[in-house]
């Protein structure tokens, strides 16, 4: 193969990838310079330019509106999160790691819940809640995030599972250590990565989720998502605070990959996704 | 595979809560779904037995069959966007310099919520100050149309979000499972004289075909799903022109307060959805064991 038609291909390639991303980057760039200016900035005319000062008001107004959800948000997401997590690490475990009748039924029954259109199930859902004093309540919305979200944590974490040698546990049982000792000394320390990818899917999910929040939530009790999508309820729409909201709304998400993302993506590789 | 271990209480102890909590928020509830749609109910009020009509209605509703069509059409969009993924990854895994930045940047739409998604979208396509419409204007397009308000076309511009949502996804796992072709096969067949595109057509698909299945799956189902991002972006309008089976349900339950009809549509969207995945499954099961 020549040297100069090689470098054409590498060109071509090049051009796409970079056009791509442009066409990626663009809104997103919108999305910022509109945040930063203030509203009489934000016309058609000026849609591309930077703004003339850097103006954080709308940041300071979104940040007022949304603060009480965004509390919300906090105190709905991390608890969720463990939980779902925590639970699915038990039932990946055991379903990957322990011989019993019934292990695959039981795991078609779990996974069941990933392909449901959550409307099937709305009603009875927001009447069990009201039954049990849960509507309208942040830790309401925990039980259903916990619920929902133990499909995907369970597959998560037993294909995680299936990935560590049956000897190592073998041979712990050999030496003579006891269930829990296995699960200390084996089970726990390995599970780390696998936890740090369930923890983030679940974080983001949780986080952006809107039907469940909108439903079953209202007023003061509802999660940023709601929060930002009743911004744009009154008559003028102030874009300059609602991308400011958006960003604001986005950036635990956004925190979460900067610090944690590369495990995400190993686990990801590692085969938490499989063919 | 073979399992080490077996302790009827340990097992019971660990699986039970998740047991539990799956068939009281997800199995009762689908039941009560199906026996909700057979009553005249708004929500408050007493249930009152009507028997099949609701089912009957909603068979003969010419909007939901308008939104299981538009619901249907995204599924046929979202399989074909696939091909554009594939071919992005298939770029972006041949030993490209900065793969890894660009990659990110393909994921960044990824973290951001629907609701965020929409209301930037909304922005995008306003017809007065909006992003494409400037840039159409600039290119001296005359009369660029109103997008989210044009019935014949607001389908296929919801779209448009959609496909960048999902991109990062869909290319972060194409991405991972071509990395994992050996690079001895590709060098081999580049020895034998195939060409760029014979190798990725001939072998790296073929290879990577399992999990090319199993995003079939999901982006069909996820389809037939979606919500949130067309609930705000348009609320099924104008007119009904991106109504999607999810969104009507949730008017009929939630704005019109019709929760026995609401129920029942819910419920057919439930056995849509089921034979939908069932059939894509089968379909695109090969001899080996089906793996989740």
């Amino acid at each position: 193969m020549t040297t100069p038609t090689f470098s054409i291909g590498k060109a071509i390639k090049y051009f796409i990838l970079i056009i791509v991303a442009v066409l990626f980057l663009m809104p997103i760039y919108v999305m910022i310079v509109t945040s930063l200016k203030p509203l009489d900035e934000v016309s058609l005319a000026t849609m591309w330019s930077l703004p003339s000062s850097i103006d954080f008001s709308s940041y300071a107004e979104a940040f007022g509106k949304l603060k009480p959800n965004l509390l919300n948000s906090i105190y709905l997401v991390i608890p969720a999160t463990i939980i779902s997590a925590l639970l699915g690490a038990m039932n990946g475990y055991v379903l990957s790691k322990w011989k019993f009748k019934g292990a695959d039924i039981i795991f078609t029954f779990i996974l069941f819940g990933m392909f449901i259109p959550y409307q099937s199930i709305l009603i009875p859902m927001i009447q069990f809640l009201r039954s049990v004093d849960l509507y309208n309540t942040i830790p309401g919305l925990i039980l259903v995030h916990v619920v929902y979200g133990l499909p995907i944590t369970t597959l998560m974490f037993r294909n995680f599972y299936a990935n560590i040698p049956d000897s190592m546990i073998e041979s712990a049982k050999i030496d003579g250590a006891s269930f829990l000792g296995i699960f200390r000394f084996i089970i726990v320390p390995l599970s780390i990565t696998g936890f740090v990818v369930v923890a983030i899917w679940q974080f983001t999910n949780i986080w952006n989720e809107f039907l469940f929040a909108v439903t079953i939530t209202t007023g003061d009790k509802q999660p940023v998502m709601v929060a930002l999508q009743n911004l744009s309820g009154s008559q003028i729409v102030q874009w300059n605070v609602q991308m400011a909201g958006a960003l604001l709304a986005a950036l635990p998400t956004l925190l979460v990959y900067i610090f944690l993302g590369k495990y995400f993506v190993r686990g990801l590789l590692a085969g938490s996704v499989k063919g | 595979m073979n399992k080490v271990m077996s302790n009827k209480w340990i097992i019971a102890l660990y699986v039970l809560p998740g047991l539990l909590l799956i068939s009281v928020l997800i199995f009762i509830p689908l039941i009560l779904s199906a026996y909700y749609g057979l009553m005249k109910w708004d929500g408050i009020g007493a249930m009152e037995f009507i028997g099949l009509e609701n089912y009957i209605n909603a068979i003969q509703d010419a909007k939901f069959w308008e939104s299981a069509f538009h619901s249907f059409l995204l599924a046929l969009f979202s399989t074909l966007s696939l091909v554009i993924y594939l071919a992005i990854s298939i770029i972006l895994a041949s030993k490209i310099k900065g793969s890894d930045i660009l990659r990110k940047i393909y994921l960044i739409p990824m973290l951001l919520s629907s609701v965020a998604i929409a209301q930037l979208w909304i922005k995008i396509f306003n017809p007065s100050n909006g992003m494409l419409n400037s840039i159409l204007l600039g290119l001296g397009v005359e009369n660029p149309p109103a997008w989210l308000a044009e019935p014949s076309i607001v389908l296929y511009a919801i779209f448009i979000p959609i496909l960048w949502q999902y991109a990062g996804f869909y290319i972060l796992i194409y991405y991972a499972a071509l990395k994992n072709i050996p690079e001895s096969l590709i060098e081999a067949a580049r020895i034998d004289g195939a060409t760029p595109f014979q190798i990725a057509y001939k072998i790296k698909l073929p290879l990577i075909m399992g999990v090319v299945k199993v995003t079939i799956v999901l982006a069909i189902v996820g389809s037939l799903k979606y919500f949130d991002l067309i609930y705000v972006m348009t609320g099924g309008g104008p007119n009904g022109a991106s109504e999607v089976m999810a969104s009507y349900m949730y008017k009929l339950a939630f704005a019109s307060n019709d929760f026995g009809y609401g129920s029942a549509i819910g419920f057919l969207l439930l056995i849509i959805t089921l034979i939908v995945t069932v059939i894509v499954r089968k379909a695109t099961a090969t001899k080996e064991e089906i793996q989740y």
